[in-house]
Protein backbone atom coordinates (compact mmCIF):
# COMPACT_ATOMS: atom_id res chain seq x y z
CA UNK A 1 0.00 0.00 0.00
CA UNK A 2 1.03 3.71 -0.34
CA UNK A 3 0.43 5.56 2.20
CA UNK A 4 1.63 9.67 2.10
CA UNK A 5 2.28 12.04 4.56
CA UNK A 6 2.35 15.52 4.74
CA UNK A 7 5.06 17.17 6.78
CA UNK A 8 5.29 21.12 7.61
CA UNK A 9 8.16 22.76 8.46
CA UNK A 10 6.89 25.51 11.07
CA UNK A 11 8.29 27.49 13.00
CA UNK A 12 9.57 26.88 16.43
CA UNK A 13 8.47 29.86 18.64
CA UNK A 14 8.89 28.58 22.27
CA UNK A 15 10.25 30.57 24.35
CA UNK A 16 11.04 33.54 21.87
CA UNK A 17 9.29 37.21 21.61
CA UNK A 18 7.66 37.53 18.19
CA UNK A 19 7.93 40.63 16.13
CA UNK A 20 6.02 41.35 12.75
CA UNK A 21 7.50 41.66 9.98
CA UNK A 22 6.07 41.60 6.61
CA UNK A 23 2.76 41.10 7.61
CA UNK A 24 4.01 37.51 9.51
CA UNK A 25 6.18 37.46 12.31
CA UNK A 26 9.64 37.42 11.52
CA UNK A 27 11.38 33.82 11.03
CA UNK A 28 14.89 35.19 10.40
CA UNK A 29 16.16 34.05 13.38
CA UNK A 30 13.82 31.17 14.09
CA UNK A 31 14.32 27.32 13.92
CA UNK A 32 11.92 25.25 11.52
CA UNK A 33 10.65 22.03 13.23
CA UNK A 34 8.17 19.57 11.93
CA UNK A 35 4.61 20.32 13.05
CA UNK A 36 3.87 18.74 15.77
CA UNK A 37 0.71 17.31 14.37
CA UNK A 38 2.34 15.92 11.59
CA UNK A 39 3.96 13.87 13.72
CA UNK A 40 1.11 11.83 14.93
CA UNK A 41 0.38 11.39 11.13
CA UNK A 42 3.83 10.13 10.23
CA UNK A 43 3.36 7.57 13.20
CA UNK A 44 0.16 6.33 12.08
CA UNK A 45 1.69 5.85 8.70
CA UNK A 46 4.69 3.95 9.60
CA UNK A 47 1.84 1.45 12.03
CA UNK A 48 -0.08 1.05 8.88
CA UNK A 49 3.03 0.46 6.46
CA UNK A 50 4.41 -2.24 9.12
CA UNK A 51 0.90 -3.92 9.51
CA UNK A 52 0.07 -4.49 5.58
CA UNK A 53 3.56 -3.49 3.55
CA UNK A 54 4.02 -0.57 1.36
CA UNK A 55 5.54 2.65 1.41
CA UNK A 56 5.88 5.91 3.36
CA UNK A 57 6.00 9.03 1.24
CA UNK A 58 6.92 12.33 2.70
CA UNK A 59 5.96 15.55 0.91
CA UNK A 60 6.23 19.44 2.32
CA UNK A 61 6.13 22.44 0.47
CA UNK A 62 7.73 25.80 1.61
CA UNK A 63 10.19 28.52 -0.20
CA UNK A 64 13.79 28.79 0.16
CA UNK A 65 14.08 30.22 3.52
CA UNK A 66 12.35 26.82 4.74
CA UNK A 67 15.03 24.71 2.88
CA UNK A 68 16.92 24.06 5.57
CA UNK A 69 13.61 23.26 7.68
CA UNK A 70 12.30 21.17 5.69
CA UNK A 71 15.17 19.52 4.56
CA UNK A 72 15.76 18.48 8.39
CA UNK A 73 11.77 17.52 9.01
CA UNK A 74 12.51 15.00 6.26
CA UNK A 75 15.16 13.65 7.53
CA UNK A 76 13.54 13.13 11.05
CA UNK A 77 10.90 10.99 8.55
CA UNK A 78 13.74 9.43 7.75
CA UNK A 79 14.96 8.33 10.21
CA UNK A 80 11.32 7.08 11.49
CA UNK A 81 10.93 4.63 8.70
CA UNK A 82 10.09 6.92 5.42
CA UNK A 83 11.08 5.58 2.49
CA UNK A 84 10.72 8.31 0.19
CA UNK A 85 10.68 12.08 0.84
CA UNK A 86 9.86 15.23 -1.99
CA UNK A 87 10.02 18.96 -1.65
CA UNK A 88 8.20 21.51 -3.45
CA UNK A 89 9.83 25.05 -2.84
CA UNK A 90 8.34 28.15 -4.51
CA UNK A 91 9.65 32.00 -3.59
CA UNK A 92 5.18 32.78 -3.60
CA UNK A 93 4.44 29.56 -1.03
CA UNK A 94 3.97 32.43 1.55
CA UNK A 95 1.78 34.31 -0.07
CA UNK A 96 -0.46 31.41 -1.20
CA UNK A 97 -3.87 31.19 0.55
CA UNK A 98 -5.18 27.45 1.64
CA UNK A 99 -7.08 26.84 -1.39
CA UNK A 100 -3.44 27.09 -3.26
CA UNK A 101 -1.58 25.10 -1.33
CA UNK A 102 -4.03 22.06 -1.65
CA UNK A 103 -3.88 22.41 -5.61
CA UNK A 104 -0.03 22.28 -5.52
CA UNK A 105 -0.47 19.09 -2.77
CA UNK A 106 -2.90 17.70 -5.15
CA UNK A 107 -0.44 18.07 -8.34
CA UNK A 108 2.95 16.73 -6.10
CA UNK A 109 0.39 14.18 -5.19
CA UNK A 110 -1.68 13.05 -8.48
CA UNK A 111 1.08 11.21 -9.98
CA UNK A 112 1.78 8.92 -6.63
CA UNK A 113 -1.46 7.19 -6.37
CA UNK A 114 -1.46 7.18 -2.89
CA UNK A 115 -3.74 4.67 -1.08
CA UNK A 116 -4.03 6.80 1.94
CA UNK A 117 -2.90 10.18 2.64
CA UNK A 118 -1.87 11.61 6.48
CA UNK A 119 -1.52 14.90 7.73
CA UNK A 120 -2.09 16.27 11.38
CA UNK A 121 -5.35 17.99 11.77
CA UNK A 122 -3.71 21.34 11.92
CA UNK A 123 -0.73 23.20 11.73
CA UNK A 124 1.12 25.22 14.67
CA UNK A 125 1.25 28.45 12.78
CA UNK A 126 -1.74 29.10 10.79
CA UNK A 127 -4.00 26.75 12.42
CA UNK A 128 -6.79 26.70 9.53
CA UNK A 129 -7.38 22.82 9.45
CA UNK A 130 -7.97 23.54 5.78
CA UNK A 131 -5.82 21.17 4.41
CA UNK A 132 -7.19 17.70 4.40
CA UNK A 133 -10.50 18.45 2.53
CA UNK A 134 -9.51 21.03 0.73
CA UNK A 135 -6.42 18.24 -0.38
CA UNK A 136 -9.48 15.57 -0.60
CA UNK A 137 -11.53 18.03 -3.59
CA UNK A 138 -8.71 18.55 -5.26
CA UNK A 139 -7.90 14.89 -5.55
CA UNK A 140 -11.49 13.88 -5.47
CA UNK A 141 -10.93 11.39 -2.78
CA UNK A 142 -12.98 11.27 0.99
CA UNK A 143 -11.15 12.51 3.82
CA UNK A 144 -11.73 12.22 7.52
CA UNK A 145 -10.40 14.60 10.17
CA UNK A 146 -9.36 14.64 13.19
CA UNK A 147 -9.22 10.88 13.83
CA UNK A 148 -8.37 9.57 17.04
CA UNK A 149 -8.06 5.76 16.11
CA UNK A 150 -7.68 3.95 12.82
CA UNK A 151 -8.39 0.51 12.10
CA UNK A 152 -7.55 -0.70 8.72
CA UNK A 153 -8.76 -4.20 7.60
CA UNK A 154 -6.72 -7.05 6.59
CA UNK A 155 -6.97 -5.80 2.74
CA UNK A 156 -5.95 -2.34 3.41
CA UNK A 157 -8.97 -0.88 1.46
CA UNK A 158 -11.50 -0.40 4.56
CA UNK A 159 -10.99 1.87 8.01
CA UNK A 160 -12.74 1.84 11.07
CA UNK A 161 -11.83 5.16 12.30
CA UNK A 162 -13.17 7.44 15.27
CA UNK A 163 -13.39 11.13 15.02
CA UNK A 164 -13.28 13.70 17.88
CA UNK A 165 -15.99 15.56 18.20
CA UNK A 166 -16.68 18.19 21.31
CA UNK A 167 -17.01 17.53 24.93
CA UNK A 168 -14.81 13.88 23.80
CA UNK A 169 -17.92 12.12 22.64
CA UNK A 170 -16.37 10.10 19.43
CA UNK A 171 -17.73 9.75 16.12
CA UNK A 172 -17.17 6.20 14.52
CA UNK A 173 -16.68 6.30 10.72
CA UNK A 174 -16.19 4.11 7.97
CA UNK A 175 -14.51 4.52 4.50
CA UNK A 176 -12.28 2.82 1.64
CA UNK A 177 -9.08 3.67 0.37
CA UNK A 178 -8.13 6.05 -1.25
CA UNK A 179 -8.54 8.55 1.63
CA UNK A 180 -7.19 11.11 3.48
CA UNK A 181 -7.28 11.04 7.23
CA UNK A 182 -6.12 14.47 9.54
CA UNK A 183 -4.54 12.97 12.67
CA UNK A 184 -5.92 14.09 16.17
CA UNK A 185 -3.17 14.65 18.85
CA UNK A 186 -2.96 11.47 21.06
CA UNK A 187 -3.50 8.91 18.83
CA UNK A 188 -0.72 7.01 19.18
CA UNK A 189 2.48 7.95 20.78
CA UNK A 190 5.24 8.65 17.70
CA UNK A 191 8.58 6.95 17.76
CA UNK A 192 11.71 8.52 18.70
CA UNK A 193 14.59 8.40 15.83
CA UNK A 194 17.49 6.28 16.97
CA UNK A 195 20.69 7.93 16.39
CA UNK A 196 22.26 6.36 13.97
CA UNK A 197 19.33 6.35 11.87
CA UNK A 198 19.26 10.30 11.61
CA UNK A 199 23.42 9.79 10.65
CA UNK A 200 22.04 7.40 8.21
CA UNK A 201 19.15 9.87 6.80
CA UNK A 202 21.41 12.77 5.69
CA UNK A 203 23.09 10.31 3.32
CA UNK A 204 19.41 10.02 1.81
CA UNK A 205 18.43 11.88 -1.12
CA UNK A 206 15.52 14.09 -1.23
CA UNK A 207 14.01 14.86 -4.37
CA UNK A 208 13.15 18.60 -4.47
CA UNK A 209 10.66 19.97 -7.48
CA UNK A 210 9.64 23.26 -8.34
CA UNK A 211 5.86 24.15 -9.62
CA UNK A 212 6.74 23.70 -13.12
CA UNK A 213 8.30 20.19 -12.60
CA UNK A 214 4.93 19.65 -11.21
CA UNK A 215 3.22 21.12 -14.16
CA UNK A 216 1.55 23.82 -12.80
CA UNK A 217 0.39 26.50 -14.56
CA UNK A 218 1.38 29.74 -12.28
CA UNK A 219 -1.40 31.75 -13.54
CA UNK A 220 -4.08 29.38 -12.94
CA UNK A 221 -2.63 28.98 -9.24
CA UNK A 222 -2.43 32.98 -8.87
CA UNK A 223 -6.72 33.11 -9.51
CA UNK A 224 -7.30 30.92 -6.79
CA UNK A 225 -5.35 33.21 -4.60
CA UNK A 226 -8.31 35.26 -3.56
CA UNK A 227 -7.49 35.71 0.31
CA UNK A 228 -5.19 38.76 0.81
CA UNK A 229 -3.20 39.49 4.45
CA UNK A 230 -4.33 43.23 5.74
CA UNK A 231 -2.25 42.97 8.36
CA UNK A 232 -0.42 41.16 11.24
CA UNK A 233 0.03 41.76 15.23
CA UNK A 234 -0.52 41.41 18.54
CA UNK A 235 -4.15 40.44 20.02
CA UNK A 236 -5.78 43.55 21.69
CA UNK A 237 -5.03 43.44 25.14
CA UNK A 238 -8.47 43.05 27.10
CA UNK A 239 -9.25 45.60 30.09
CA UNK A 240 -8.54 44.11 33.46
CA UNK A 241 -5.48 42.55 33.13
CA UNK A 242 -3.90 40.25 35.01
CA UNK A 243 -2.17 41.58 38.39
CA UNK A 244 1.32 40.37 37.78
CA UNK A 245 3.01 38.79 41.12
CA UNK A 246 6.72 39.24 40.98
CA UNK A 247 9.73 39.01 43.66
CA UNK A 248 11.53 35.28 44.79
CA UNK A 249 9.40 32.53 44.66
CA UNK A 250 8.83 32.61 48.40
CA UNK A 251 7.30 36.18 48.19
CA UNK A 252 5.38 35.45 45.38
CA UNK A 253 3.89 32.15 47.01
CA UNK A 254 3.25 34.36 50.25
CA UNK A 255 1.06 36.97 48.21
CA UNK A 256 -0.86 34.81 46.18
CA UNK A 257 -2.15 32.48 48.82
CA UNK A 258 -2.80 36.18 50.82
CA UNK A 259 -4.57 37.51 47.96
CA UNK A 260 -6.51 34.77 47.48
CA UNK A 261 -7.54 34.01 51.05
CA UNK A 262 -8.72 37.45 51.72
CA UNK A 263 -11.00 37.30 48.35
CA UNK A 264 -12.30 34.01 50.31
CA UNK A 265 -11.06 31.69 47.35
CA UNK A 266 -9.19 29.15 49.61
CA UNK A 267 -11.24 27.73 52.65
CA UNK A 268 -8.02 28.29 54.91
CA UNK B 1 -27.72 39.07 -2.11
CA UNK B 2 -28.27 37.21 1.75
CA UNK B 3 -26.56 35.34 3.84
CA UNK B 4 -26.47 31.94 4.37
CA UNK B 5 -25.87 29.97 8.24
CA UNK B 6 -25.22 26.78 8.06
CA UNK B 7 -26.41 25.00 11.64
CA UNK B 8 -25.48 22.20 13.37
CA UNK B 9 -27.21 19.52 15.17
CA UNK B 10 -26.45 15.74 16.19
CA UNK B 11 -29.27 14.19 17.64
CA UNK B 12 -31.59 16.82 17.82
CA UNK B 13 -29.57 18.73 19.93
CA UNK B 14 -28.45 22.25 18.37
CA UNK B 15 -25.04 23.31 18.84
CA UNK B 16 -25.09 26.79 20.32
CA UNK B 17 -22.45 27.76 17.92
CA UNK B 18 -24.49 27.81 15.16
CA UNK B 19 -26.41 30.51 17.01
CA UNK B 20 -23.03 32.36 17.62
CA UNK B 21 -22.64 32.07 13.67
CA UNK B 22 -25.68 33.65 13.72
CA UNK B 23 -24.78 36.47 15.59
CA UNK B 24 -21.96 37.02 13.43
CA UNK B 25 -24.35 36.62 10.27
CA UNK B 26 -26.57 39.45 11.04
CA UNK B 27 -23.43 41.55 11.75
CA UNK B 28 -22.57 41.73 8.66
CA UNK B 29 -25.67 40.89 7.34
CA UNK B 30 -25.93 44.54 6.73
CA UNK B 31 -29.37 44.80 5.43
CA UNK B 32 -28.92 41.61 3.30
CA UNK B 33 -31.43 38.57 4.20
CA UNK B 34 -30.26 35.73 7.03
CA UNK B 35 -31.17 32.42 5.69
CA UNK B 36 -30.80 29.56 8.42
CA UNK B 37 -30.03 26.04 6.75
CA UNK B 38 -30.85 22.99 9.40
CA UNK B 39 -29.84 19.82 7.89
CA UNK B 40 -30.47 16.22 9.62
CA UNK B 41 -33.83 13.67 10.22
CA UNK B 42 -36.83 14.73 12.19
CA UNK B 43 -35.08 18.39 12.85
CA UNK B 44 -38.45 20.45 12.21
CA UNK B 45 -38.64 21.10 16.21
CA UNK B 46 -35.36 22.91 15.87
CA UNK B 47 -36.89 25.60 13.75
CA UNK B 48 -37.93 28.07 16.29
CA UNK B 49 -34.69 27.89 18.09
CA UNK B 50 -32.61 28.52 15.02
CA UNK B 51 -35.02 31.47 14.05
CA UNK B 52 -35.05 33.28 17.80
CA UNK B 53 -31.38 33.48 16.82
CA UNK B 54 -32.22 36.31 14.65
CA UNK B 55 -32.94 34.48 11.03
CA UNK B 56 -34.98 35.93 8.41
CA UNK B 57 -35.84 32.49 7.32
CA UNK B 58 -35.32 28.86 8.31
CA UNK B 59 -34.61 26.19 5.45
CA UNK B 60 -35.05 22.88 6.70
CA UNK B 61 -33.17 19.68 4.56
CA UNK B 62 -34.81 16.65 6.11
CA UNK B 63 -33.93 13.55 5.30
CA UNK B 64 -33.37 9.71 7.04
CA UNK B 65 -30.57 10.08 4.80
CA UNK B 66 -29.11 12.63 6.64
CA UNK B 67 -29.66 11.90 9.97
CA UNK B 68 -25.79 11.23 10.71
CA UNK B 69 -23.57 13.79 9.14
CA UNK B 70 -21.78 12.40 6.03
CA UNK B 71 -19.58 15.06 4.11
CA UNK B 72 -20.67 14.03 0.72
CA UNK B 73 -24.35 14.36 1.39
CA UNK B 74 -24.60 17.68 3.25
CA UNK B 75 -22.01 18.62 0.98
CA UNK B 76 -25.10 17.86 -2.06
CA UNK B 77 -27.56 19.68 -0.03
CA UNK B 78 -25.54 22.62 1.18
CA UNK B 79 -24.60 23.43 -2.64
CA UNK B 80 -27.90 23.14 -3.65
CA UNK B 81 -29.01 25.94 -0.90
CA UNK B 82 -26.12 28.19 -2.41
CA UNK B 83 -27.93 27.74 -5.35
CA UNK B 84 -31.50 28.48 -4.37
CA UNK B 85 -30.35 31.63 -2.28
CA UNK B 86 -26.75 33.27 -3.87
CA UNK B 87 -25.49 34.20 -0.41
CA UNK B 88 -22.79 36.20 -0.81
CA UNK B 89 -21.50 34.85 3.08
CA UNK B 90 -21.90 31.62 4.21
CA UNK B 91 -21.35 31.35 7.67
CA UNK B 92 -20.96 28.33 10.52
CA UNK B 93 -18.82 27.45 13.30
CA UNK B 94 -15.51 26.09 13.31
CA UNK B 95 -16.28 22.93 15.32
CA UNK B 96 -14.96 19.55 15.03
CA UNK B 97 -17.59 18.94 12.02
CA UNK B 98 -17.38 22.76 10.48
CA UNK B 99 -13.57 21.59 10.42
CA UNK B 100 -14.18 18.70 8.47
CA UNK B 101 -17.07 19.91 5.82
CA UNK B 102 -16.66 23.83 5.07
CA UNK B 103 -12.80 23.85 3.20
CA UNK B 104 -14.14 21.29 1.14
CA UNK B 105 -17.05 22.97 0.46
CA UNK B 106 -16.06 26.11 -0.60
CA UNK B 107 -13.14 24.40 -2.64
CA UNK B 108 -16.44 22.87 -4.35
CA UNK B 109 -18.28 25.49 -4.32
CA UNK B 110 -15.15 27.69 -5.59
CA UNK B 111 -15.16 30.08 -2.97
CA UNK B 112 -13.09 31.84 -0.79
CA UNK B 113 -12.85 29.96 2.42
CA UNK B 114 -11.31 31.26 6.23
CA UNK B 115 -11.87 28.82 9.00
CA UNK B 116 -11.88 30.53 12.86
CA UNK B 117 -12.27 33.59 12.48
CA UNK B 118 -12.78 35.62 16.08
CA UNK B 119 -13.76 39.19 13.92
CA UNK B 120 -15.73 39.78 10.69
CA UNK B 121 -16.59 43.11 9.54
CA UNK B 122 -17.60 44.14 5.81
CA UNK B 123 -15.07 46.06 4.07
CA UNK B 124 -15.77 47.67 0.92
CA UNK B 125 -17.56 44.86 -1.55
CA UNK B 126 -15.80 42.24 0.34
CA UNK B 127 -15.41 40.78 3.75
CA UNK B 128 -12.76 41.43 5.87
CA UNK B 129 -12.10 38.97 8.90
CA UNK B 130 -9.62 38.48 11.68
CA UNK B 131 -8.03 34.98 13.22
CA UNK B 132 -5.34 34.08 15.69
CA UNK B 133 -2.28 32.47 14.54
CA UNK B 134 0.79 31.12 16.38
CA UNK B 135 -1.25 29.70 19.45
CA UNK B 136 -2.81 33.04 20.38
CA UNK B 137 -0.02 35.28 20.05
CA UNK B 138 -0.45 36.80 16.96
CA UNK B 139 -3.86 38.26 15.22
CA UNK B 140 -3.98 38.58 11.73
CA UNK B 141 -6.45 40.31 9.55
CA UNK B 142 -7.41 39.39 5.54
CA UNK B 143 -9.93 40.74 2.83
CA UNK B 144 -11.85 38.34 1.13
CA UNK B 145 -14.23 38.84 -1.61
CA UNK B 146 -17.31 37.02 -1.92
CA UNK B 147 -18.69 34.86 -2.28
CA UNK B 148 -16.57 33.79 0.41
CA UNK B 149 -17.51 30.91 3.45
CA UNK B 150 -16.38 31.92 6.60
CA UNK B 151 -16.28 29.63 10.03
CA UNK B 152 -16.17 31.81 13.53
CA UNK B 153 -14.29 30.47 16.66
CA UNK B 154 -16.71 29.50 19.32
CA UNK B 155 -17.35 31.60 22.07
CA UNK B 156 -15.80 34.35 19.57
CA UNK B 157 -19.62 36.06 18.76
CA UNK B 158 -22.12 36.09 21.38
CA UNK B 159 -25.39 34.79 20.33
CA UNK B 160 -28.63 36.83 20.70
CA UNK B 161 -32.10 36.01 21.29
CA UNK B 162 -34.03 38.47 18.35
CA UNK B 163 -37.73 38.28 18.74
CA UNK B 164 -38.59 38.24 15.61
CA UNK B 165 -41.01 35.81 13.69
CA UNK B 166 -39.24 33.54 10.56
CA UNK B 167 -40.50 32.07 8.13
CA UNK B 168 -40.32 28.36 7.79
CA UNK B 169 -39.48 26.37 4.68
CA UNK B 170 -39.03 22.59 4.21
CA UNK B 171 -36.25 22.50 1.26
CA UNK B 172 -36.74 19.97 -1.46
CA UNK B 173 -34.04 17.27 -0.48
CA UNK B 174 -32.94 15.20 -3.84
CA UNK B 175 -29.84 13.76 -3.48
CA UNK B 176 -30.13 12.10 -6.53
CA UNK B 177 -26.71 10.77 -7.94
CA UNK B 178 -24.70 11.60 -4.71
CA UNK B 179 -23.66 8.84 -2.62
CA UNK B 180 -21.76 9.03 0.88
CA UNK B 181 -18.65 7.94 0.85
CA UNK B 182 -18.00 7.72 4.71
CA UNK B 183 -20.57 6.40 7.13
CA UNK B 184 -21.35 7.11 10.84
CA UNK B 185 -21.24 3.77 12.24
CA UNK B 186 -22.21 4.99 16.00
CA UNK B 187 -20.89 7.30 18.90
CA UNK B 188 -18.67 6.90 21.95
CA UNK B 189 -19.33 8.76 25.49
CA UNK B 190 -16.60 9.10 27.09
CA UNK B 191 -15.90 6.39 29.96
CA UNK B 192 -16.73 7.61 33.70
CA UNK B 193 -14.17 8.43 35.40
CA UNK B 194 -13.31 8.44 39.05
CA UNK B 195 -13.04 12.68 40.35
CA UNK B 196 -15.65 14.55 38.54
CA UNK B 197 -13.45 17.95 37.37
CA UNK B 198 -17.05 19.88 36.74
CA UNK B 199 -18.21 19.82 40.25
CA UNK B 200 -14.93 20.96 41.90
CA UNK B 201 -14.85 24.37 43.50
CA UNK B 202 -11.01 24.74 42.91
CA UNK B 203 -9.35 23.28 39.90
CA UNK B 204 -5.50 22.59 39.77
CA UNK B 205 -5.04 22.28 36.36
CA UNK B 206 -1.50 21.23 34.30
CA UNK B 207 -0.29 21.64 31.34
CA UNK B 208 2.63 20.23 28.83
CA UNK B 209 5.14 22.26 31.07
CA UNK B 210 5.43 19.53 33.80
CA UNK B 211 7.21 17.98 31.25
CA UNK B 212 7.08 14.54 32.19
CA UNK B 213 4.46 11.78 34.49
CA UNK B 214 6.97 11.49 36.87
CA UNK B 215 6.61 15.23 38.17
CA UNK B 216 3.20 14.98 38.94
CA UNK B 217 3.40 14.42 42.54
CA UNK B 218 4.60 17.93 43.23
CA UNK B 219 1.42 19.00 41.33
CA UNK B 220 -0.63 15.80 43.57
CA UNK B 221 1.18 17.80 47.02
CA UNK B 222 -0.69 21.26 45.93
CA UNK B 223 -3.63 19.54 45.71
CA UNK B 224 -3.60 17.71 48.94
CA UNK B 225 -2.92 20.83 50.48
CA UNK B 226 -5.76 22.44 49.06
CA UNK B 227 -9.02 21.94 50.72
CA UNK B 228 -11.75 20.96 48.22
CA UNK B 229 -9.22 21.09 45.19
CA UNK B 230 -8.90 18.22 42.06
CA UNK B 231 -5.97 17.91 39.82
CA UNK B 232 -7.30 18.63 36.14
CA UNK B 233 -5.13 18.96 32.93
CA UNK B 234 -4.43 20.39 29.58
CA UNK B 235 -4.80 17.94 26.40
CA UNK B 236 -1.10 16.75 25.90
CA UNK B 237 -0.95 15.35 29.38
CA UNK B 238 -3.90 13.24 28.82
CA UNK B 239 -2.71 12.17 25.29
CA UNK B 240 0.98 11.56 27.04
CA UNK B 241 -1.07 8.98 29.46
CA UNK B 242 -0.53 11.10 32.78
CA UNK B 243 -3.63 11.76 33.52
CA UNK B 244 -6.71 10.08 32.63
CA UNK B 245 -9.36 11.34 29.88
CA UNK B 246 -11.96 12.62 32.26
CA UNK B 247 -9.30 15.07 33.81
CA UNK B 248 -9.05 17.08 30.74
CA UNK B 249 -10.31 20.62 30.13
CA UNK B 250 -11.18 21.71 27.05
CA UNK B 251 -13.79 21.66 23.83
CA UNK B 252 -12.67 17.84 23.66
CA UNK B 253 -12.63 17.35 27.27
CA UNK B 254 -14.79 18.88 29.71
CA UNK B 255 -15.99 22.50 30.89
CA UNK B 256 -15.32 23.71 34.31
CA UNK B 257 -16.48 26.67 35.63
CA UNK B 258 -14.86 26.34 39.43
CA UNK B 259 -14.44 29.36 41.77
CA UNK B 260 -10.28 29.26 41.56
CA UNK B 261 -8.40 27.48 38.39
CA UNK B 262 -4.94 27.39 38.70
CA UNK B 263 -3.16 27.00 34.98
CA UNK B 264 0.14 25.70 35.76
CA UNK B 265 2.52 25.38 32.79
CA UNK B 266 -0.48 25.76 30.26
CA UNK B 267 -0.04 28.22 27.19
CA UNK B 268 -4.03 28.16 26.76
CA UNK B 269 -4.54 27.84 23.76
CA UNK B 270 -8.04 28.69 22.73
CA UNK B 271 -9.43 24.71 22.78
CA UNK B 272 -8.01 24.96 26.33
CA UNK B 273 -9.34 28.70 27.27
CA UNK B 274 -12.72 27.21 26.01
CA UNK B 275 -13.29 24.57 28.57
CA UNK B 276 -12.41 27.29 31.99
CA UNK B 277 -12.51 30.68 30.90
CA UNK B 278 -16.41 30.08 32.61
CA UNK B 279 -14.35 29.98 35.94
CA UNK B 280 -14.90 32.90 38.58
CA UNK B 281 -11.08 33.62 39.16
CA UNK B 282 -7.93 32.15 37.05
CA UNK B 283 -4.41 32.23 38.16
CA UNK B 284 -2.00 31.58 35.68
CA UNK B 285 1.88 30.37 36.28
CA UNK B 286 4.07 30.54 32.90
CA UNK B 287 7.66 31.05 32.11
CA UNK B 288 6.49 32.85 28.93
CA UNK B 289 5.63 35.88 29.64
CA UNK B 290 3.41 36.22 26.38
CA UNK B 291 1.55 33.15 27.18
CA UNK B 292 -2.14 33.69 25.90
CA UNK B 293 -2.82 32.21 29.21
CA UNK B 294 -2.33 35.33 30.68
CA UNK B 295 -5.28 37.13 28.66
CA UNK B 296 -7.90 35.70 30.71
CA UNK B 297 -6.05 35.61 34.08
CA UNK B 298 -6.55 37.80 36.80
CA UNK B 299 -3.61 36.81 38.89
CA UNK B 300 -0.70 36.14 36.62
CA UNK B 301 3.19 34.44 37.59
CA UNK B 302 6.16 34.58 35.04
CA UNK B 303 8.12 32.36 36.80
CA UNK B 304 8.98 28.80 36.43
CA UNK B 305 6.11 25.86 38.20
CA UNK B 306 8.87 23.91 39.40
CA UNK B 307 10.08 27.06 41.55
CA UNK B 308 6.47 28.47 42.44
CA UNK B 309 4.53 25.18 43.57
CA UNK B 310 6.54 23.83 46.04
CA UNK B 311 6.61 27.41 47.40
CA UNK B 312 2.54 27.20 47.32
CA UNK B 313 2.95 24.15 49.33
CA UNK B 314 5.17 25.40 52.00
CA UNK B 315 2.99 28.63 52.23
CA UNK B 316 -0.26 26.74 52.36
CA UNK B 317 1.15 24.67 55.21
CA UNK B 318 1.93 27.45 57.26
CA UNK B 319 -1.32 27.76 58.92
C1 LIG C 1 -9.83 19.86 17.72
C2 LIG C 1 -8.91 20.12 18.86
C3 LIG C 1 -9.37 19.93 20.13
C4 LIG C 1 -8.55 20.21 21.23
N1 LIG C 1 -9.05 20.06 22.48
C5 LIG C 1 -8.31 20.43 23.55
C6 LIG C 1 -8.85 20.35 24.88
O1 LIG C 1 -9.99 19.92 25.11
N2 LIG C 1 -8.06 20.77 25.91
C7 LIG C 1 -6.78 21.25 25.73
O2 LIG C 1 -6.14 21.62 26.72
N3 LIG C 1 -6.26 21.31 24.50
C8 LIG C 1 -6.98 20.90 23.40
N4 LIG C 1 -6.42 20.95 22.15
C9 LIG C 1 -4.98 21.23 22.02
C10 LIG C 1 -4.63 22.71 22.10
O3 LIG C 1 -4.68 23.26 20.81
C11 LIG C 1 -3.21 22.89 22.65
O4 LIG C 1 -2.31 22.18 21.87
C12 LIG C 1 -3.05 22.47 24.11
O5 LIG C 1 -4.07 23.05 24.91
C13 LIG C 1 -1.70 22.88 24.63
O6 LIG C 1 -1.53 22.39 25.94
P1 LIG C 1 -0.48 23.06 26.92
O7 LIG C 1 -0.82 24.48 27.12
O8 LIG C 1 -0.40 22.20 28.12
O9 LIG C 1 0.90 22.88 26.14
P2 LIG C 1 1.81 23.96 25.41
O10 LIG C 1 1.02 24.76 24.45
O11 LIG C 1 2.99 23.21 24.92
O12 LIG C 1 2.22 24.95 26.56
C14 LIG C 1 3.05 24.63 27.63
C15 LIG C 1 3.28 25.93 28.38
O13 LIG C 1 4.02 25.64 29.55
C16 LIG C 1 4.97 26.65 29.73
N5 LIG C 1 6.04 26.04 30.51
C17 LIG C 1 6.86 25.03 30.16
N6 LIG C 1 7.67 24.70 31.17
C18 LIG C 1 7.38 25.54 32.19
C19 LIG C 1 7.88 25.69 33.50
N7 LIG C 1 8.85 24.91 33.99
N8 LIG C 1 7.35 26.67 34.27
C20 LIG C 1 6.37 27.48 33.81
N9 LIG C 1 5.84 27.35 32.58
C21 LIG C 1 6.35 26.40 31.77
C22 LIG C 1 5.37 27.10 28.36
O14 LIG C 1 5.84 28.43 28.39
C23 LIG C 1 4.07 26.96 27.59
O15 LIG C 1 3.35 28.17 27.58
C24 LIG C 1 -7.23 20.67 21.03
C25 LIG C 1 -6.76 20.84 19.73
C26 LIG C 1 -7.58 20.57 18.65
C27 LIG C 1 -7.05 20.79 17.27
Amino acid sequence: MKIAVLAKAVPDVKNVRLTIKDNDIDTAELNFVINEQDSYALEEGLRLKEKLGGEVVVVSVGDEARRKGITQVIRECYAKGADRGTMLLDQDYSKWDGGVRAKVMAALLGPEKPDVVLMGSQSFDTATSRMGPMLGEAMGIAHVSLITALEAGGDGRTFAVSRDLEGGLQEKVRVSAPCIFTTQTGINTPRYAALSKIIMATRKEIKTMTLEDAGIDRAELEKLNRVRVVAAGFPEEKEGNALMLTGTPEEIAAQLVKSLREKGLLQR
Amino acid sequence: MAILVVCEQRQGELKETSLEAMAAAVSVAGGEKVHALLIGSGIEGLAQAVARGGADEVVIADSPELTCYTYDLYRAVVLKAVGDISPSVVIAGHTSQGMDFFPGLAASAGMPMLSDCVKLSRSGDGIEAARQLYGGKIEVRYALPVPCVLTVRQGAFSSVMAGKEAEVRKMQVDLGSASARTEVTGYETPPKEDVDIEKAKIVVSVGRGIEKKENLPVFEELVSSIDGAVLAASRPVIDNGWLPKGRQVGVSGKTVRPKLYLALGISGAIQHLSGMSGSEFVVAVNRDKDAPIFKVADIGVVEDIFKIVPALVNEMKKR
